[in-house]
């Protein structure tokens, strides 16, 4: 039953949904729109489950010895602070959830998506080596694409932005297309013997 | 007497008048038929005129809705002539009348009331009718290679034969394998499905050779799905108490909030090896090159093939699009499974066919098959 | 000191001065307006006046500094042209963005709240949201952002579904415009139109190809062009600056990789 009863409800959502796309009856929209709003529900209520994890497992961080309980003090304070500052003040314009959230998690988020460009160099450095024809190739393309998609190779005057803009509108689209035509049918497949049973390792274990 | 001959004129011209008059409505509602278009959701309607250029007269179709007193000009009734009226709201009814003029362009008489329809949605839209095909043929094809008795082979794939490559450096170094399957990663998603299938199985190896596995996952359903599996995967191993729920936690939703937090984990725990399985965003850079950085063994599969190029230069092996959605079969060597992986191949095959069928003909100024790929 | 030793804070040194030295003393360079920009330019110049656009800032923050400029730029367009904005958001993080952008821009110039502009607000399930705004954006979004019922607006009594709209325009660092043109384009027909982090543009050019998207802006690049073409110098043409010396700084790192790995197989 335990293993019984998510298959049965994968595939018999799965099916509906499908049938539903290919249906323009009022039914078939009702469905649809159900399940999106449950949808809804179970994003919130793992939004709740996840807030009560994350609080259980620094907390039990917290009471082990070893310089990690800082980190998880510091994380568990922020969570206290976010919930307080909105529970109380609100989270309009002016409040203190949206200053926070300003000058702190936007700054934040920004800081570490900037270490990006710390890391492409160092990932180019290392990685952008000609060990062989296929990388010197690639090392030929990588460097005019870089070149060409900047004023610099504007300003050189032999084509470079041109030839950067057609290497990434042609083959580069070439190639990411012949991969997602496999990525799409590799899903297809993976959702039939999902919905058919087939395929159980995400229950757990194998077959 | 002057009188009676302009009454006798004006009585005959107003007969005339009426005569033709009569004459065009009885052909308007001969020739003129509206009914619901068949197969369709439920906004369209389908016009059909048959009857020949007049060389007098010139008829426009006009609509409106029921009890509205608004027209709209739709199309001139010329020749033979099949239209479909396009964009109408389910279920609501509307007027049709038709405008006759001559070909002078005097006159926009009005012939009333033609016809009062409205548009119904029906069981199946026959837009649609091209995907449903290639998926009752895909469906098809899937079906048989699955349940194909031969035996299938499947070339070797490097990433999913270093798996248990990955989960022995972690036993002999007593480090934990640290698994993401990407902040992109939602349990609806197929690419999701087979990280977890694949997380299922390492679990299962992992709680046979007793290395730590550790999954921060940014979606707490994900959070719990991978839970239970790890749980029942260490039950069917038999190392129930090889379970640890505190392994599998819920960090954050944010995605650079979920890359520092897994760069954290990374310079603080040191993992033996590192599996970037799922969808990756723009942490997926920050995430292998840190791993890099504390020498981890990185083994990366993403659909995203944006970030593709970003694992090939900083892990040791990455699988490429679908190679992420053959590992279960790969590594459990489930024939069904496999089977499955045949039947793509196929219908790679008959895709490839397509689109050179599909250029051939565009280049030879034959475009059935790109008409029909674009309106799909 | 070998490749195998080389310490990557050398490299990430390098890539700091070479991407602050330009934000400090600019160099002015110059961007010239390619192909893909200049149709971004003329889709919104070609829509009449008093035309209503919609804004979807469905962006993180951390993208901001990023596709903040393309916005920027097309908010400056787009009131240049006289054009009526609706704001709307998918992504929570954007939400606070777009209103702070179009409130900072329109208080330029006093388009008016609520008859020149309006700000929906963010909605968490979007493709319900797409959906439903199809049908009817008011009930979609009873309220405005700033909890306003959205019926007190005078625009929003002018525009009820997309079919009131000349456009919508996704301003995304991920695949967001593929619903909106799946939702809203494919199923309703409105011209749907992206701007884009640059290293998602090759993702949605089989959609331009396709015609179900009108036009793609792309990342720093594409701001720098946008604002050239509108003759304004702003964050898109100062972020070139940088980006370009990063560029060259990467190159000559990748080229000094190439130097010592060549001259290392070569010692006995």
């Amino acid at each position: 039953m335990r293993r019984s009863l998510p298959l049965l409800l994968v595939g018999a959502f799965g099916f509906a949904m499908l049938v539903q796309y290919f249906t323009p009856l009022p039914a078939g929209r009702a469905i649809y729109g159900r399940v999106l709003e449950w949808m809804q529900v179970i994003f919130a209520a793992g939004l709740v489950l996840g807030g009560f994890n994350y609080a259980r497992t620094h907390l039990r961080k917290v009471g082990r010895p070893g310089g990690d309980r800082v980190y998880s003090a510091l994380a568990l304070a922020a969570l206290i602070l976010m919930l307080a500052a909105g529970f109380m003040g609100g989270i309009e314009r002016g409040s203190l959830f949206l200053w926070l959230f300003d000058n702190v998690q936007v700054p934040l988020q920004q800081t570490v998506f900037s270490l990006l460009a710390f890391f492409v160099a160092s990932a180019a450095f290392r990685g952008f080596r000609a060990r062989s024809v296929e990388a010197a190739l690639l090392l030929c393309v990588a460097l005019l694409v870089m070149i060409g998609r900047i004023p610099v190779g504007e300003m050189m005057g032999i084509g470079l932005p041109e030839s950067a803009r057609w290497l990434v509108d042609v083959p580069a689209v070439a190639a990411k297309r012949g991969i997602l035509i496999g990525i799409g049918l590799g899903s297809v497949a993976v959702a039939l013997r999902v919905m058919l049973g087939i395929e159980r390792a995400w229950l757990g274990g194998s077959r | 007497m002057r009188r009676l001959q302009i009454l006798v004129v004006l009585a005959l011209l107003t007969l005339a008048h009426t005569s033709i008059f009569a004459q065009a409505d009885r052909l308007v509602r001969v020739a003129l038929k509206i009914s619901d278009y068949p197969f369709d959701d439920g906004t369209r309607l389908s016009v059909l005129w048959d009857a020949p250029e007049d060389s007098n007269f010139g008829f426009v179709l006009l609509r409106g809705a029921e009890g509205d007193v608004k027209d709209t000009v739709l199309v001139a009734l010329q020749g033979p002539l099949d239209y479909v009226d396009s964009g109408l709201p389910p279920g609501t009814r509307y007027r049709y009348e038709v405008a006759l003029f001559d070909k002078g362009g005097a006159g926009g008489w009005r012939i009333p009331a033609v016809a009062v329809v409205a548009p119904e949605i029906n069981a199946f839209d026959r837009a649609r009718l091209s995907e449903l095909v290639i998926i009752v043929l895909l469906f098809a094809v899937i079906l048989y290679g699955t349940f194909r008795s031969k035996e299938i082979f499947v070339r070797p794939i490097a990433g999913l034969c270093a798996m248990e490559e990955a989960l022995g450096r972690a036993v002999e170094m007593g480090r934990p394998v640290l698994f993401s399957a990407g902040w992109g990663a939602q349990l609806d998603k197929p690419t999701t499905m087979a990280a977890m299938n694949i997380f299922g199985w390492l679990a299962g190896k992992s709680a046979e050779y007793g290395a730590r596995l550790t999954f921060p996952a940014h979606d707490a359903v994900i959070m719990t799905a991978a839970q239970e599996a790890a749980h029942d995967a260490a039950q069917q191993a038999g190392k129930p108490e090889w379970y640890r729920p505190d392994e599998i936690y819920y960090v954050t939703g944010s995605q650079f909030g979920y890359a520092a937090a897994l760069d954290g984990v990374m310079e603080r725990e040191r993992p033996a090896a590192n599996l970037w399985l799922g969808t990756f965003a723009a942490e997926a850079l920050i995430l292998s090159e840190t791993g890099n950085h504390v020498g981890a063994m990185q083994i990366a599969g993403t659909d995203s093939t944006i970030q593709l190029a970003f694992f090939l230069v900083t892990c040791d092996y990455t699988l490429i699009g679908e190679e992420v959605f053959a590992a279960s079969g790969y590594l459990t060597r489930d024939r069904l499974v496999l089977g499955g992986l045949w039947a793509q191949d196929l219908f790679k095959v008959v895709v490839t066919a397509t689109i050179l069928a599909g250029l051939i003909g565009a280049a030879l100024g034959w475009h059935v098959i790109g008409d029909w790929l674009a309106g799909i | 000191m070998s490749l195998a030793t080389f310490d990557r804070r050398i490299i990430f040194g390098v890539i700091f001065l070479a991407v602050a030295a330009p934000l400090i003393v600019p160099i002015g360079l110059v961007s010239e307006v390619s192909p893909g920009t200049q149709q971004f330019y003329d889709l919104i110049e070609q829509l009449p006046e008093g035309s209503v656009i919609m804004l979807s800032f469905d962006c993180e923050a951390s993208s901001w500094p990023e596709i903040g400029p393309v916005a920027d730029a097309l908010v400056r367009h787009a009131m240049r042209r006289r054009l009526k904005i609706i704001g709307t958001s998918f992504l929570s993080e954007g939400t606070a963005l777009g209103y702070d952008l179009l409130t900072r821009l329109t208080r330029q110039t006093g388009m008016p709240y609520g008859a020149d502009w309006i700000y929906l607000g963010f909605r968490p399930q979007y493709i319900a949201a797409m959906l439903g705004m199809g049908e009817s954006i008011q009930t979609e979004f009873p309220e405005d952002y700033t909890g306003r019922p959205l019926d007190s607006l005078p625009l929003s009594r002018q525009v009820r579904t997309y079919a009131d709209m000349a456009l919508v325009v996704s301003i995304a660092d991920d695949t967001m415009p593929q619903y909106w043109i799946e939702y809203a384009g494919g199923r309703y027909g409105v011209k749907i139109a992206t701007g884009l982090s640059a290293v998602m543009v090759t993702t949605f050019t089989p959609y331009l190809d396709s015609r179900q998207l009108a036009a793609v802006i792309g990342g720093l690049k594409g701001a720098a062009e946008y604002e050239r073409r509108l003759g304004i110098r702003g964050s898109g043409s100062r972020g070139m600056d940088a980006q370009s010396t990063a560029h060259l700084a990467i190159i000559l790192l990748v080229i000094v990789g190439n130097v010592a790995y060549f001259a290392g197989r070569k010692k006995p």
